[in-house]
């Protein structure tokens, strides 16, 4: 998938602040929700460059929409990319400290 | 810790303090109540971070919801050292919150306002009036003896016509269909003014059967009824002699026994209200002669009190229209006057409790509560633990008693002068007993 001009700003859509996500904080690790075109290279890179850590791992997973019914109408939630960060040692994403 | 840091007059300001484990604790509790109302996505409930519920509920909200916690604290405190000891008899109305200090310790200030001092001129020799009673108590005592003599009548079967004075026992049925069961009903028949149906009965005999209408005064409503008489008696009223007093009770022997009970409970009633007139009268005197020293802040605290109460009761709208017309002001200023009465009679009562060393002992407030709840039938023990659990009623009789005693003390170097009154003085004097008997 080409992935154009797309930004760091792009690539991190949200960090994913749930009660599963917030529980890897205390070890350095992060979840984001990342743009459907991103890979762990341009997610390492967005995190580095925007959040100023150096980046041991990323993880990428696709969430899958889960099925939601409304009344008489079926479909799906939407569906998303996950990316698990995990910081080097001694690093951590100061805007995100604030959460906990 | 407790300490007065302010003193003005009748108002302290009490500073608690608290240790920091005590704003701890009531954001514990805070952060407890909130996480588990509020729903956050991605968390169970009670599961999200603090900053998380900070950033939505907002950090003014919450401090104030944990000052709020803290305050309540502190107001046990004062309840247990400040309320709960002599110096809380002194206290007029509830501590006001003043401040809430979240520093390092948790400092918290009330307004606590007390009892105003108060300066009586001197109530010697004091004149007062109260209205002469006209005791006529041998018409009293042969309208008690007519009522027990209706009480006492004895009925007699009939077979002749119904007559004014007769008592009969009919049938009846609603023939509009609203309520078609048949019903009984005993009747003292009496003249044809006093309602429709006795213009029916009087001429007519036991078996006999009529139909009428009869129209209700205040609704308007017409009814048809189908009425039929099933038993006629004449009554007849026994002779008042020696014989009667004993149909009335075995204890008289002979009439005069019966008057002269008679004469001495009509005495008792009389007296009884002789006093409680000069008790009021006095007591209005006290207030009269009574200088309060109080802050304006005590007064217009006290009235926002009472008008809360009164909201909280809701019959501030129904006094405020059917009183003073809507006028807010007016009624607001009538509460005023009613508070500083209030606080000129308890202040005056304090007083000269303290000054003559009166006292109303726990043994005087049972046997007033056991008086009061008599025709309740409550046992002693259920009575004691009711005076020792409900303390407004406690404290209620308390009041009355050292009132009492207080007016009877200064009663004692009055000069009491009975004067006469008009026909409507003494008309409102018998509509105000029958008011007070018809509350009892």
């Amino acid at each position: 998938m080409p992935l154009g001009d797309i930004t760091p700003h792009d690539v991190l859509i949200r960090p994913l602040i749930t009660e599963k996500a917030l529980s890897g904080v205390k070890n350095a690790t992060y979840s984001f929700e990342v743009d459907l075109r991103a890979n762990k290279h341009t997610v390492r890179n967005a995190v580095e460059r925007l959040y100023n850590v150096q980046v041991a791992d990323v993880r990428i997973m696709n969430v899958k929409g889960k099925p939601k019914r409304y009344g008489r109408s079926e479909g799906y939630s939407r569906s998303y990319k996950k990316a698990i960060v995990q910081l080097k040692e001694g690093f951590k994403i100061q805007e995100l400290e604030g959460l906990i | 810790m407790l300490e007065v840091v302010e003193e003005n007059k009748n108002v302290k300001i009490l500073k608690v303090s608290m240790p920091h484990e005590v704003i701890e604790d009531a954001r514990d509790e805070v952060y407890d109540e909130i996480s588990k109302d509020i729903k956050i996505k991605g968390f169970r409930p009670g599961m999200a971070p603090r900053n998380l519920i900070n950033s939505i509920i907002g950090m003014d909200k919450i401090n104030e919801m944990i000052k709020e916690k803290v305050a309540d604290e502190a107001y046990d405190v004062i309840i247990e050292e400040y309320l709960k000891t002599p110096q809380g008899d002194d206290v007029i109305l509830p501590p006001r919150l003043k401040s809430v200090e979240l520093g390092g310790n948790a400092e918290v200030t009330f307004e606590i306002h007390l009892f105003p001092k108060v300066e009586i001129e001197s109530m010697d020799k004091i004149e007062i009036t109260i209205p002469k009673l006209h005791n006529d108590s041998e018409k009293m005592i042969n309208d008690s003896i007519e009522d027990l003599r209706k009480e006492k009548a004895i009925l007699i079967p009939k077979d002749g016509n119904i007559e004014i004075g007769d008592q009969v026992e009919i049938e009846y049925q609603d023939l509009t269909g609203k309520d078609p069961e048949k019903k009984e009903l005993e009747l003292k028949v009496a003249k044809p003014e006093e309602g429709n149906i006795f213009s029916h009965l009087v001429g007519k005999k036991a078996g006999d059967e009529f139909d009428f209408s009869t129209t209700a005064e205040n609704s308007g409503n017409v009814t048809h009824l189908h009425v039929k008489i099933l038993k006629v008696y004449s009554v007849k009223l026994p002779e008042i002699d020696d014989n009667f007093a004993k149909m009335v009770d075995d204890k008289y022997e002979t009439l005069e026994d019966l008057k002269n009970n008679l004469r001495s409970q009509i005495d008792k009633v009389m007296n009884g209200f002789t006093e409680s007139l000069k008790i009021d009268v006095v007591l209005n005197e006290l207030v009269k002669k009574t200088k309060l020293d109080v802050l304006d802040s005590t007064i217009d605290y006290f009235v926002d009190y009472v008008v809360d109460k009164k909201k909280e009761e809701k019959t501030y709208d129904k006094e405020l229209k059917e009183k003073f017309n809507g006028d807010e002001k007016a009624f607001k200023d009538s509460i005023r006057e009613e508070v500083i009465n209030y606080m000129k009679l308890e202040g005056a009562i304090k007083s000269i409790a303290k000054e003559k060393s009166l006292d109303v002992s726990d043994e005087e407030i049972f046997e007033e509560a056991r008086e009061t709840y008599e025709k309740s039938k409550i046992s002693d023990e259920r009575l004691k633990v009711m005076l020792k659990k409900d303390s407004d009623l406690y404290q209620s009789i308390k009041r009355n008693l050292m009132s009492d005693k207080v007016a009877r003390e200064l009663l004692k170097n009055a000069v009491v002068k009975e004067e006469e009154v008009g026909k409507d003085s003494q008309g409102e004097i018998e509509e105000d007993e029958n008011e007070s008997e018809g509350s009892n």
